[in-house]
């Protein structure tokens, strides 16, 4: 009798709970169906392409030239450092040979742009799991960072700065010194968000051996950037495959040793600090020069002269409208994001368009773990776990 | 020159005449293999202790209609996490053809070949769950193929209760 009253009465099934599309803490529009038996999560299915914008095909039907623009939507946080990507992409195809101040002012660029990825991530991780305060000094260091990419670029999020061949814009001394009195700054407020988090025992608690991987497990799922090196892969391709100057800054692979949610905010913390000397080192680096390759087929002539020679108004309409013909070959061009590596494979058919562009992104194979890491933990988890992955869906969606 | 590559030349010991062809270029070395052999060379690369091709960076499709014999090409894009070496494998395969899914030996597979599986209909045999991932389950067509139109081939008009209706473009 008691037995039967239990099998009728005490269900012991899992049930199916829908996170998502608009849930806060997903950063985008992700869906995640969680199998939770109780409060522990049994299996995690995460349902992508609420984004989906086909940038792959569009590129198709774009010149080399057009394709820039696209590349800023993809990791919208990250906007400089994927033009960075695909530039250099192209470039190897061309051939081109970008001038050593192009090449410091990427650098630096791709650096602010870390910080500033960085930063959205911790305030956005940290909010979620419950900290209200840091999100606002996270934003109010990273509008400073905006600013200066609107006085170099002319826009904060979507800058399409870096281009094929160099950058458009010199840097302004106004820009150069207000760079440099951010790196000054920035080392304290970093120190301000480690006073409230790094020893605090409730963040701590929340984070600490959740959504363990090994390193072993996260190669074999993909996994790149901070989310590996926190498993102590020694991995950053900035030095085992240096591009754009890499090669000649001084700095270390930042490594974890559990591979959880607290290693991969310390390794981001850490990777903030080292973003900021790289800065400073590159602007010791910036000397006087061009900062367009020499090679009047692919870059368009300066501004000043399109207004005044009718020779580089139609030089400059040329290239815009019918684009620039690129050899015909393939190359895949790999560079290290805030995220992990982005991955752009162009093949090119001696047109003036992209036979393929096709885009790795980082995310999206990150996110492919995320069973992996949430399985047998609480459902309270499963909020510090995508925060601390960092996903950014406007790359995984493509 | 390609024979220096360390990985073509043990593949070409060990596996003689597996390797169709040898492309390098702009300091990348790509090699083209039969779908045969695609599983046997995948674990090989993977497990042997020189080369240790570890990550699967990228898998995608390419479309050569009219421009090759056969219609597709699938693109694996490996690195070495230990020795930092990067490798491609480029796969023929035809159209409604289908291709051994490499799951089993880089789980970073899964969603690439769905993905590949979606843009491009290359079906991958033995891959756990092969469905639509980024465009919905409705979806007609497969959208990065050459031939299909940029601007797609239909739209959804309404949502209604039980699903989306599509309408053709004229």
């Amino acid at each position: 009798m008691a037995e039967a009253l239990l099998k009728t009465q005490l269900r012991t099934e899992t049930m199916i709970l829908h996170m998502g599309p608009q849930h806060p803490s997903t950063h985008g529009v992700l869906r995640v169906d969680l199998e939770l038996d109780g409060e522990v999560i049994v299996k995690v299915n995460p349902y992508i392409g609420h984004l989906h914008r086909g940038i792959e095909k569009l590129a198709e039907n774009k010149t080399f030239h057009q394709v820039i623009p696209l590349t800023d939507r993809l990791d919208y946080l990250s906007p400089m450092i994927n033009n960075l990507g695909y530039a250099l992409a192209v470039e190897r195809l061309l051939g081109l040979k970008v001038p050593e101040r192009a090449q410091v002012i990427r650098v630096i660029m791709a650096e602010l742009t870390r910080i500033q990825s960085h930063l959205v991530w911790l305030g956005t991780h940290v909010l979620d799991i419950g900290a209200m305060s840091p999100i606002m000094y996270c934003f109010r260091e990273r509008e400073q960072i905006l600013d200066i990419f609107e006085m170099v670029a002319g826009a904060r999020m979507n800058p399409s700065y870096i281009r094929i061949g160099g950058v458009n814009g010199d840097l302004t001394s106004e820009a150069i010194d207000k760079i440099g009195t951010f790196v000054e700054n920035f080392p304290a407020h970093i120190k301000e968000y480690e006073d409230l988090l790094t020893n605090n025992p409730i963040w701590v608690n929340r984070t600490k051996g959740v959504g363990k991987i090994t390193g072993e497990e996260a190669i074999n799922l993909g996994t790149t950037g901070p989310t590996l090196r926190s498993c102590g892969v020694k991995w950053d391709l900035r030095k085992t495959n240096p591009y754009s100057g890499y090669e000649t800054y001084e700095f270390d692979i930042i490594l974890g040793e559990n591979g959880d949610v607290y290693d991969r905010y310390r390794v981001r913390i850490e990777e903030m600090k080292q973003s900021v000397e790289l800065v400073k080192q590159g602007l010791k680096k910036l000397k006087p020069g061009p900062i367009y390759a020499d090679e009047a087929k692919v870059i368009p002539p300066p501004k000043e002269k399109v207004m005044t020679d009718i020779g580089a108004l139609i030089h400059h309409f040329k290239i815009m409208s019918e684009g620039f013909k690129v050899p015909e070959g393939e190359v895949y061009q790999a560079i290290e994001t805030p995220r992990g590596e982005l991955g752009f494979y162009i093949v090119s058919d001696g047109s003036s368009k992209p036979y393929r562009v096709k885009i790795k992104t980082p995310s999206f194979m990150n996110l492919m773990a995320l069973e992996t890491l949430a399985k047998g933990r609480l459902l309270a988890d499963i909020v510090a776990i995508i925060g601390s992955i960092d996903i950014v869906l406007g790359e995984i969606d493509k | 020159m390609s024979q220096e590559n360390p990985a073509v030349k043990k593949l070409n010991t060990v596996f003689p005449g597996v390797i169709k062809k040898v492309i390098s270029g702009w300091g990348e070395t790509a090699i083209i293999v039969d779908k045969a052999d695609l599983e046997k060379i995948g674990r090989f690369l993977k497990e042997d202790p020189e080369l240790q091709f570890d990550l699967l960076s990228d898998l995608g499709g390419v479309d050569y209609q009219g421009k090759k014999e056969k219609r597709f090409e699938v693109v694996y894009q490996l690195y070495s996490t230990k020795t930092h070496q990067r490798l491609r494998i480029k796969v023929e395969v035809g159209e409604n053809e289908s291709i051994p899914s490499v799951t089993t030996i880089w789980r970073a597979a899964e969603w690439p070949e769905r993905e590949c599986y979606e843009m491009f209909g290359i079906e991958f045999e033995g891959h756990p769950g092969l469905n639509r991932l980024l465009t919905i389950e409705e979806f007609d067509g497969f959208p990065l193929r050459k031939d299909y139109p940029l601007l797609g081939k239909a739209e959804i008009v309404a949502g209604y209760e039980g699903g989306v209706r599509w309408q053709k473009r004229s």
